[in-house]
């Protein structure tokens, strides 16, 4: 390989990395300080993941879920309103028609069993960062004390 | 370096012309004498689809006369299914916009959990899944019936396992049948990759039916 070629591979990556960096979003963290901005990295890391395990069969990886059968989360109207039924459902499941953007929907979400209190904030801290634009942790307090709640909920598949 | 990306370019090009060959017919084969111009000649005789009979999401009976002349892809799953089945449909889907208007192409999806999903449920299924009943079929019936079919001319697991979420154990294949009800190729529909493979047979059989 001649030199001048290998220049212009490299101009090229070089190229191609500034590119990528261009293409990031403006950070959506810059607000908090140094220890909240690495709970929150880490609370996305794991979230990531257990969206993946447990929800992205339906709602699908990129949260735009599936034609009328599985509810979209990204930029969902319902999510932004309803934080209690969707921590509650997270570990209950949910049953019964909601409406999604103005799409009703009505197809029962199954309880995830044996899921720990930490995992809900973590893929809660996920869906509605990734999501939903909030650029707050839903910590595993949050997450406590709204479980509190979910006895009254009635639309849950599973009843406390 | 010159002979190699000729090299290269060669096998790219023989890879393409191997575009041309025919599916494979899967499953079992016997030979057998068949009487043949007054004498006899050894035939083999393929695996093939038994009969069949269920019902569908307009509670019309569903058989191998619906699939008469046509082509079609078949999976398992159930509506109520947690793990693979919104994969799998999410990628049938897939196959589905790419051949509705493809006469010769039909979908048959059997619930594996009959009792609860019935013609209603599956009614329900589809029209949300936005999908039309001429085209895809989603089909309940006798649970038996469904899991020997399943097993017996389909070739894929489908059982009931209580440790199983959802209660149900089954395979997340998509079979792909001719017009003679053989077997022209099994993928794996929770991959993205397989089901392009699949899109792209269907293409390959369907010009084998070309005058």
């Amino acid at each position: 390989m001649s030199l001048s070629l290998r220049k212009i591979i490299f101009v090229f990556a070089l190229f191609l990395l500034a590119s990528c960096n261009s293409e990031n979003k403006k950070d959506p963290y810059q607000n908090l300080d140094r220890r909240d901005r690495i709970r929150l990295m880490q609370y996305m890391q794991e979230g990531r993941r257990l969206y993946t395990l447990y929800c992205a069969n339906c709602h699908q990886p990129d949260g735009t879920g599936l034609a009328r059968l599985y509810p979209p989360l990204r930029n969902s109207d319902y999510m932004k309103a309803n934080k209690t039924s969707v921590i509650c459902g997270i570990k209950y499941g949910q049953k019964g028609p909601i409406t999604v953007n103005g799409i009703e929907f009505n197809q029962i979400m199954p309880p995830v069993p044996n899921i720990t209190d930490l995992e809900i904030a973590e893929i809660a801290t996920y869906i509605y960062t990734e999501f939903a634009d909030t650029t707050q942790i839903i910590t595993l307090n949050d997450v406590r004390v709204i479980l509190d709640q979910c006895a009254a909920n009635d639309s849950l598949a599973i009843k406390k | 370096m010159r002979i190699s990306a000729f090299v290269v370019i060669l096998l790219l090009l023989i890879s393409c012309s191997s575009k041309n060959t025919t599916l494979p017919i899967l499953g079992p084969k016997q030979f057998s004498n068949v009487g043949f111009e007054g004498g006899i000649k050894a035939d083999t005789i393929y695996h093939t689809i038994r009969d069949f009979s269920f019902v569908d999401q307009d509670s019309n009976m569903v058989t191998n006369e619906t699939f008469r002349d046509k082509i079609y892809v078949a999976d398992f799953f159930f509506t109520s299914c947690p793990t693979i089945c919104p994969i799998m449909k999410t990628q049938m889907l897939r196959v589905y916009q790419k051949y509705s208007e493809n006469p010769e192409v039909k979908f048959l999806s059997h619930s594996i959990d009959p009792e609860f999903d019935t013609v209603a449920v599956l009614h329900d299924f589809a029209e949300r899944l936005g999908v039309r009943t001429e085209v895809w079929h989603f089909v309940t019936g006798i649970k038996d019936s469904i899991y020997s079919i399943g097993q017996e001319s389909y070739m894929v697991t489908a059982t009931t396992d209580p440790n199983e979420p959802g209660g149900y154990l089954h395979s997340g294949a998509f079979l792909l049948i001719d017009k003679q009800r053989r077997i022209r190729g099994i993928y794996d529909g929770t991959k993205p990759d397989k089901v392009d493979l699949l899109m792209n047979d269907i293409a390959i059989l369907l010009e084998e039916y070309k005058p």
